[in-house]
């Protein structure tokens, strides 16, 4: 199937199957999953990330200056309910607040050659976000890997099938992005939004892709 | 490009010619004892000295330990939001070499990142171990070192 599609599960809901990263030849260490600025300008992206200065790291008083994107690794099962983490943890944790190396996630096993790993993504955003959020939500989802041989080739999937059975679509070269939305999005006509709320902050209901 | 010495005066070279295709970690002997191990700089160096120039090649490297290891490190871009998904090549970020002292119980990481910025950590084997049970490092890649 193509792009748009709603990512199955995706956000703090207890699913395992919505990001699937595959690695082509073995690994010899555990992965980690990282965001950071997408300093590019639209449809344009960082190859690698360098920077964690924009909002979506650096918070804002209305959330105590807390990142706000969360991780967590699913390769070895569900991540319960409600997972997100109230506060980044430094370093490496499971689940945990991303904010480049500052903190991260780190996957639970060393995949071997043809092997993937599962993570979900979610995003909490407050009350006094900037909008529009073009440049300060910018950001780029990343695997850090090592390995001693071939070098891998690495590929990305979303699952736009169900949690029992998904069904996974390779994310493909173009100038499609993820979406943070509200519950009950039109996945095939949008619009795209997470609408703030007057006070606190909101969650992302939905997660998709779109062109 | 990592550059191995064994205790018979081997060398083992990274990036060379090698049964048709570039050597790798994965391609050294398990049955050698290395005696020393080097990562050389990712671009020459260039020195100035009385008006005349000379171009090195430096290196960080790690002797006289039990064990040794490598690793690369890349990165690859998943997603982005106003930003695009990437299948593009991942990037090579960094080359690391490891030495492992059994009896201090310590493990040397020199990491040399692709901008030539050196850093230098050290951790209790104890806690590898540790990771390597947990199934977060794959042993295979150890090779040893001194008697």
């Amino acid at each position: 199937m193509a792009v748009p599609y709603k990512l199955t599960g995706a956000g703090n809901n207890n699913a395992q199957y919505v990001f699937k990263v595959t690695f082509s030849t073995a690994l010899s260490t555990a992965p980690k999953i990282e965001g950071w600025d997408n300093s590019s300008t639209f449809p344009a992206k960082d190859s690698a990330g360098t920077t964690v200065a924009k909002e979506i790291f650096t918070g804002t008083a209305g959330n105590s200056l807390l990142a706000m994107l969360y991780a967590v690794s699913t390769t070895s099962g569900t991540p319960g309910s409600n997972w997100k983490p109230a506060a980044a943890t430094g370093g490496s944790a499971n689940p945990n607040r991303l904010e480049g190396t500052t903190s991260y996630v780190t996957d639970t096993t060393t995949p071997g050659a043809g092997s993937s790993i599962y993570f979900n993504l979610g995003i909490e955003v407050p009350y006094d976000a900037t909008v529009p959020s073009t440049t300060s939500m910018a950001h780029i989802i990343q695997v850090r890997y090592t390995y001693t041989g071939s070098a891998p080739s690495v590929t990305f999937y979303g699952n736009e099938g169900t949690e029992g059975t998904p069904t996974w679509t390779q994310f493909t070269p173009g100038t499609h992005g993820v979406r943070y939305c509200n519950a009950s999005t039109s996945w095939a006509a949008g619009p795209y939004k997470l609408t703030l709320p007057e006070s606190s902050t909101v969650d992302a209901s939905e997660l998709g892709i779109t062109t | 490009m990592f550059i191995i010495s064994t205790s018979t005066g081997e060398k083992f070279v990274e990036g060379k010619e090698y049964q048709g295709r570039l050597f790798t970690w994965d391609d050294v002997p398990k049955d050698i004892k290395i005696s020393s191990i080097a990562l050389t700089y990712p671009f020459p160096v260039t020195f100035k000295n009385d008006g005349e120039s000379k171009e090195i090649s430096p290196k960080v490297s790690l002797n006289k330990m039990d064990m040794y290891y490598f690793n690369n490190e890349a990165v690859a871009v998943g997603t982005s939001n106003e930003g695009g998904i990437s299948m593009g090549p991942p990037v090579l970020q960094a080359k690391i070499i490891a030495g492992i002292d059994i009896s201090r119980d310590i493990v040397i990481e020199i990491r040399l990142d692709k901008w030539g910025n050196t850093s230098v950590s050290h951790f209790p084997y104890t806690s590898l171990k540790k990771q390597i049970e947990k199934g977060l490092f794959r042993e295979e890649i150890f090779r040893k070192g001194k008697d």
